[in-house]
This record gives C-alpha cells, structure tokens and sequence, in this order.
C-alpha cells in the first residue's frame, strides 16, 4: 500500500493499519526525511527515525538526558558495529548503562516525537509493507496508534500556544531563586520540567532529562512560567548556549590533555635517550669499567 | 706480562703458542714446565695467562672450543677469578655436575685468597651501587614529577590569568622544566635534583622519601666516585711496579731461582709417614679437632716436628686460634730456620694480625720459602687445607696505599668520573653545594606548601582542589571520598568530572606503562613503590656494569659479561612488565574503591 499524504492523510494512513490490526512497516517520507513506523497486530512497537536527524536517534535522546557521555556514545556506537547488528538501546541494557525501563520510556517518547514530526508533514509519500513483526524482547509495550493519535492532534492543536508564551527563538531557563514548591501540587508534566531543571538550563535537555515530549515540555515550562517559578531569557550570544559551550571546553580539554600527552611522550622519548647516553652508552660504559682492572 | 721475569715470560708466551681445541701432550708439557718455572720465582699465578689464550681462540675462531686448554690453566692461574667462572658457566651449559662443584671450589677458594681482587671486588660493588643508584635517581625523579605534574600545572597556570586557556603555557613551561635540562645535556644529578625540588611542595611523605632517598644516593654516588677513582689510580699502578691489580704483587727486583732441586719432605720411619698422611687427611676433610690432636701427637712425640707445628698452625688459624697458630708457625721456623712454608704462613699471619712491621721483616724470608717449597698441585681451594696461605700483598704497599685512600678519597672526590654523569657543567666542587640546595629548596617547597594554597590533585579521579595543608588529608577529593562516582546530579558537572576521570585514567595508565611502577603511587603504595624502584633499578644497574666490563674488552671477563649483560636485560624486562601490572591493577584497585572505575557506576 503507498500513496502521497495529500491524498490520504497520516491519521488515516494510522487508523487503518491499527483497525485492521496489520503488521509490517510504515515509511512516511516528507521534508528530505524517511521515518519508518514497525506495527505488530496493528500496534506501534519501533520506530527508525531518519539517520539525518540525530536529535531523535536513541542514543542523542540518551546523552541529552545524562545517560551516556559523548565518549561513552562514541564506544557503544562503534561496538554496535561489531555487535551483530544489534540495536543500541538493546547494547546499553546488556551493559547495564541504563535500565530496561529507562529504555521502553525513550523508546516511547522517541515514538512519540517521530509521529509528531510526521503529523506535520503536508506534502510527502507513505508505503506500507506488509510483514510479521515481532515486538523486540528489549522494548516496551506495544502502543496504540490512537491514543497516540490524540495526543498527536492535541500537539498539532496547542502546541503554538503553549510555544508562544515562550521566548521566540534559543532561550535558557532555571528555577526562580528562592522559590520553595510542593511538585505534588503541580501537573505531571510541570514537576518533570521543575525536576530536570537542575540538571541544565538548555530546555531541550531539560526535556530530554524529563522524558517529554517538546510538546509536553512545552506546555509544563510555560505553565511554571505563567506560576513565577521559572525565569527564561533568550539566547542573545552564542557563549550563552550552555551546551554548546559546555561541548566546546570538553572539547579544548580533550585537545589541550592530546597536546599534553603527546608533549610528554616526546618529553620521555628524550629522557629515555638521555638516560642511554648517560649509563648505557659506549662512553658511559668507559666510567663503568674500572673493576675490570683488577680481574 | 711484562713485568715477569724473563724466563717464565717467554714460557708464558709459549704456552699460548701451543694451545690448540684440542689439548697435546707438547702443550701440557708446556704448562708444566710453566708451572715449575713460576714456583723457581715464587710465582703462584699468572691471571693474564688465561686471557691470552682465550684471546688467541677467538681470534682464531675456536673460542667455544677452548674449555681444555683453559682447564689445563687452572694450573698457572689457579687465583684468577674470571678463569674458575668462566669454568663453571662452561660446567653448567655442557652439564658437567662432577666437574661443576669442583669448580665452583676452585672460584670460592680464588675469591677468598687472591687478595689484591678484593679491591677490584670492592671497586665492581661500588660500579654496581653506583650505577643501581643513579637508575633509581633517575626514576624516582621521573615518577615523583609525574606525579605531581597536574597540580603544578595548575599552579603554574595561575601565572597566565590572562591568557584564554592558561593551562596550555603552564603545561609548556613545565615540560621546558623537565626536558630543558635534558636538552642542555645537564648531568643526571642536576636534573634529578631539579625534577625533585619543583614536585617536593606535592609530595606525599612517602613520596617525599622516595625523592630524599634518590638525593641522598647521588651524593652517595658522587662521594663513591672518589674511591673508585683512587681505586682506578691504584689499579693503575700495576704498570709502573707496584702492588696491586690483576696480577699481584709484581715486585720490582724478582728473587734468583734455586739452583738446587726440590727439597724433599723428610721422615724416615713408614709409622711417622703414616700418621702425618691421616693428619693431614684429617685436616684436609675437615675435621680440624681430630686434626689438631694428632698432629700435637706427632709433636709431642718428635715426628715430624717442622711440618707439624706447621699443619697444626694451618688448623689452629682455620679454628680460629690465631695467637696459638703464630706460635706453631713459629715454631717450625725454629724447627727449620733454612726455609720453608711456615715461613710464608707465618709472614701471612703477621699481616692477618696487622702486624705489619714484623710481616715486613720476614717478607724475603718468606718469598724465599716459596720457591724452595715443592710444586705440589696449586688450587685456590686448597690452600688453605693445604700448606700455604697465600696473598701477594706486600705489606708496606698496603700501609702506603691506604694511607693514600684516606688522605685522597674525598679530596679528589671533585674529580672522580661520576661528576661529568652528574654534575656536567658545574665546576668540580660544586657538586655537593648542589645537592644541598636542592635539598634545602625541596624542604622549603614542602614547608611553604603548608602554609601557601596549592593545587592537589585528586589521586583516584584527578579533580583539582586547593589545599594549604599536608597532602594526605586532600589526595582524595571529597566525592570520591563519599564515593559518588559519577552520580553527580547537575548534568554538565557530572561531564566535566566523567571527562575529568577517563583522562586521569588514561594519564596514570600511560604512566605506569612507561614508567614502571609509578602506578602504585597514586594507589597511595609508596614505599613499596620505593622497594620496587630498587628491584627495578639493581638489574639495570647490572647491565650498566657488565656493558662497562664488555667495552673493557678483555677476553673470558668480556665473554661472561655478554652473558650477564643477556641476563640482566632478561630481568629488567620481565620486572618492567610485572611493574606496569602492579601499578595499573593497583590504580584500578583504587579506584573501584572509590566507585570511579568502568565497573561500577
């Protein structure tokens, strides 16, 4: 089954397939970008993102929250490729860098942020490929396409809105000083946000950190901003980018401990040959023969 | 050779002549007639002789070959050293076990006996210190900068406020402090010294000792150099006829030989031969007791008398009882003023006892004796069960020659050969002026690092604090003590301090690979790191000195030192192996301790 979504939209593209319970794979391309969508009996069990968009792919969404270093990603992506073609969420399980339930909520929140990247779309093709799915042993439960659905037609409803009681463009946000607050008296999705905001002051790592959606980070930032708990500037330099910055003097340590490294390998290598001319050489070996004239 | 009298000379030079792979009867006849000559001139050993001839072999390419011929010089050279060793890694690698223990006597009995090697053992002890003590320097001043290198660079980058990245100078000046030296071609006590002072303010006190036991054995080192150097002077001496080095006592007007025969032992009665025999073999097995009794048996009933005041003298001397066996040695001298081994004991009694004078009075006499005794079958391990004990040395020399080492040793310990290794640039006497301010600037980095607020580095992670107290209160930071590991909450803390542990890791691991050993530091295992640098060190200096007897060139010493030079390389990498292990399982240790390693999280 294919088609173009200006014909057959995605929320009916999903209907059908979760209806009729079908299994196999959902490729919905637009934007220069392919998301692939895997269903069992009709559900949603995995997604693979487009490789070109590496803010969705599990092991960023895993670094972003504090999971994984750069380093640590860097390892475990190179060993996924000696790994048996196995998946990286499954690798960090079998690890044990993270836990199988830490992995079934990104999994659902890396469902969740492709379709409603895909929801988006107005131009763009799909092709639905019929074949048995097994849900991955790693994973969590299968979801279902019309809950997601709902939640997709409410993003796409008031995700401007909340959007827009932010500040327009890259912004930073923390926690209002002083301020003492009951995160049982706020909304699911405002004591997630109010949690991950010591952890950074980038919202979408607090997101990350929080396990949300934008949408529903969103939506949380703007109702804590809306009580006073929060305070959000824009980004008006790029030192300001935290993250940014923060990579930047990770990155300048990491060369100046290469250049460290390096000057003392030569350092010793000088050493080492100084240490030869002073007790090994021929002429030092002159010093150290003085016994012999007694033999 | 040159120094030999003319007769036993040339007997000499034929003797290396007729040596083949195969041993003749015309080269044994060669040595014996050697031998007789010698024993003529009182001559007990000629120790060059075997290196002439193993010199001889390997030019002419049967140098594997050569073990008969250099047996058959056991009996011209029974006091060289080098020939009884060479004998006995020539009886292990063709596994002659019979012939091994014999050896091995032979060497025991050569070490104990040749007197004038003793020094040359003393000079080869001090090489080999010398040269263990200058690795040691050398690595404890590498490890203990190491080791402090990430604190000191942070201070030393407190220099550069102005700089974006202040760290990048700081690590430059510091690497100019440790390779400029080099590069300058500074000795290697200067550069140690120098290393040392500018980590002593971030030592631990273990470490502290490690350093303080390196400067103290530079000026160890330095202050042996002028002994080795009077040594060398004494060694020297041999050309220009006096009386030490590889040959003895070379006197300067040798003895006229005998122009009679060989005396015979006298005794008429078989019952008199035969009790003297079982005396004798008594003494020779070692039972001195039973030996003494009957040889006081003999002498109390008149057999004998000369020969057994003198055996009884040997045994009293091996029990101990040195007045009793002067008085037996003595006393065959009277029995038999004409000549004479108790001559020659009794010379050599006087100078066990220090009696100079006396030794110096008998000497003549003694030397006399020698060649009028009879040439029975020298070994080096026999002599003393034997009828002889003897040492070349000549009394005067020796009261002379010590004299010198006394007044000379430390004066000219500013122009001993360590000080260009050392000191090279510095004028002669500046050397221990040196070394004292570099212990005084380290003692003086110490104290100001109570009182001035210094970097310290985290030992398990490597997290920079500032303390102004003992290190041993601060090398383990305050998260590792309440071992969170990685588990800090704020997330790009949490980075800096993952970031901050894989290159600390990777830092101590790079320095424990290169370095052996130096791993244990940071593990807080210092003094048995300073255990492991000497082990580490002793076989190091092992090949310094037997690459120092390989460039001397001389036969069978150069072809043992090829052999211990194989051996101690075979050491030295197997202890750097095993070192770089202990360091880095240590640090591993150390840090799962303190929940930053890979393991646990």
């Amino acid at each position: 089954m294919q088609g173009k979504i200006s014909d057959f939209s995605i929320p009916e593209i999903f209907q059908l397939v979760s209806s009729q319970g079908k299994s196999g794979s959902l490729a919905i391309s637009g934007n220069d970008r392919i998301t692939i969508f895997l269903f069992s009996d009709g559900r949603i069990v995995d997604v693979q993102p487009d490789r070109r968009e590496p803010r969705s792919l599990l092991g960023t969404m895993l670094r972003d929250a504090g999971h994984l270093t750069d380093s640590e990603l860097k390892r475990f992506l190179d060993a996924q490729g000696g790994g048996g073609g196995k998946k990286i969420g499954e690798l960090l399980v079998e690890k044990g860098k993270i836990s199988r339930e830490v992995l079934a909520r990104f999994l659902t929140l890396q469902v969740k942020e492709c379709l409603f990247e895909v929801l988006t779309l107005k131009d763009g093709e799909y092709r639905f490929e019929g074949f048995a799915v097994r849900p991955p042993p790693w994973g969590g439960e299968p979801l279902r396409p019309d809950v997601l659905m709902m939640e997709g037609m409410q993003f796409l409803d008031e995700y401007p809105m909340y959007r827009g009681k932010l500040p327009p463009g890259p912004f930073r946000v923390s926690r209002h000083k002083g301020e003492k607050v009951d995160v049982k008296a706020l909304s699911p999705e405002e004591g997630a946000v109010w949690k991950a905001l010591e952890f950074s002051d980038d919202p979408d790592r607090v997101f990350r950190k929080a396990c949300l959606t934008g949408f529903e980070g969103a939506k949380g930032l703007s109702l804590l901003l809306e009580r006073g708990l929060v305070d959000a500037g824009t980004v008006t330099r790029e030192g300001d980018d935290t993250a940014l910055r923060l990579r930047r003097e990770l990155s300048v340590r990491r060369g100046i401990d290469a250049g460290n490294a390096f000057l003392w390998a030569v350092g010793l290598a000088i050493a080492a040959a100084w240490l030869y001319r002073s007790l090994l050489s021929p002429s030092a070996a002159g010093i150290f023969s003085e016994w012999t004239k007694f033999f | 050779m040159a120094r030999y009298p003319v007769a036993v000379r040339e007997q000499a030079l034929r003797v290396v002549e007729a040596a083949s792979p195969v041993p003749t009867e015309t080269f044994a006849l060669e040595v014996r007639t050697l031998r007789k000559r010698m024993f003529d001139y009182g001559i007990l050993s000629l120790n060059a002789l075997p290196d002439l001839v193993f010199d001889r072999a390997a030019k002419e390419g049967w140098k594997r070959k050569a073990y008969g011929p250099l047996r058959e010089m056991t009996r011209v050279a029974p006091l060289s050293v080098p020939l009884w060793a060479w004998l006995v890694r020539e009886d292990v690698l063709r596994f002659a076990p019979d012939r091994f223990f014999s050896d091995v006597g032979g060497l025991a009995g050569a070490a104990r006996e040749f007197a004038p090697a003793l020094p040359g053992y003393a000079a080869w002890l001090l090489m080999l210190a010398s040269a263990t003590a200058c690795w040691f320097a050398a690595w404890a001043s590498i490890v203990v900068l190491l080791r402090a290198r990430t604190a000191l660079t942070a201070d030393l980058s407190r220099m550069f406020r102005g700089f974006r990245y202040p760290e990048i100078p700081a690590a430059l000046l510091l690497w100019c402090g440790f390779a400029g030296p080099v590069l300058f071609g500074a000795g290697l006590g200067v550069c140690a010294v120098f290393w040392i002072a500018l980590s002593a303010g971030y030592l631990r006190r273990g470490e502290l000792a490690i350093a303080v036991a390196a400067i103290l054995l530079l000026a160890g080192v330095f202050f042996a150099g002028g002994v080795i150097d009077l040594l060398g002077r004494l060694a020297g001496g041999t050309q220009s006829g006096e009386w030490f080095a590889a040959e003895g006592y070379l006197p300067g007007q040798w003895p006229e030989p005998p122009s009679t025969g060989q005396s015979s032992r006298p005794g008429t009665q078989w019952d008199g031969m035969i009790r003297f025999s079982r005396a004798r073999a008594e003494m020779q097995s070692g039972n001195l007791q039973v030996a003494e009794r009957m040889w006081s048996e003999l002498i109390r009933d008149g057999r004998e008398v000369a020969g057994a005041y003198n055996n009884r003298g040997l045994v009293r001397a091996r029990l101990g009882k040195t007045e009793e066996a002067l008085s037996d040695f003595e006393a065959a001298v009277g029995q038999n003023p004409s000549g004479g081994p108790a001559h020659w004991n009794s010379y050599q009694m006087y100078l066990v006892t220090f009696r100079l004078e006396q030794a110096a009075r008998i000497q003549s006499a003694a030397w006399a004796s020698i060649g009028k005794s009879p040439p029975f079958d020298f070994r080096a391990e026999e002599m003393t069960h034997g009828e002889l004990v003897p040492s070349p040395l000549r009394a005067e020399g020796i009261r002379e020659k010590f004299g010198l080492l006394r007044e000379g040793g430390f004066r000219n310990a500013g122009e001993n050969p360590f000080r260009a290794l050392l000191f090279r640039f510095l004028p002669g006497g500046w050397g221990p002026a040196f070394l004292v301010v570099g212990c005084l600037w380290a003692g003086a980095g110490r104290l100001l690092s109570r009182k001035v607020w210094l970097h310290s580095a985290c030992r398990s992670c490597g997290t920079l604090t500032m303390v102004a107290r003992t290190r041993e209160t601060a090398d383990i930071c305050n998260s590792c003590r309440a071992q969170v590991g990685r588990g800090l909450r704020g997330g790009e803390e949490r980075e800096r301090r993952i970031l901050n542990i894989h290159l600390h890791r990777r830092y101590v691991r790079a320095c424990t690979v290169l370095i052996p050993g130096s791993g244990a530091l940071w593990a807080g295992k210092d003094l048995r790191a300073m255990v492991y640098g000497f082990a580490f060190c002793a076989p190091l200096g092992v090949l310094t000195v037997s690459l120092g007897g390989l460039a001397a060139g001389r036969g069978l010493l150069s072809d043992m030192q090829s052999m211990v030079a194989g051996a101690a390389i075979a050491c030295a990498v197997l202890l750097w192996a095993g070192g770089a292990w202990w360091g880095w399982r240590s640090f591993e240790a150390l840090q799962l301790r303190y929940n930053v390693a890979e393991e646990r999280t």
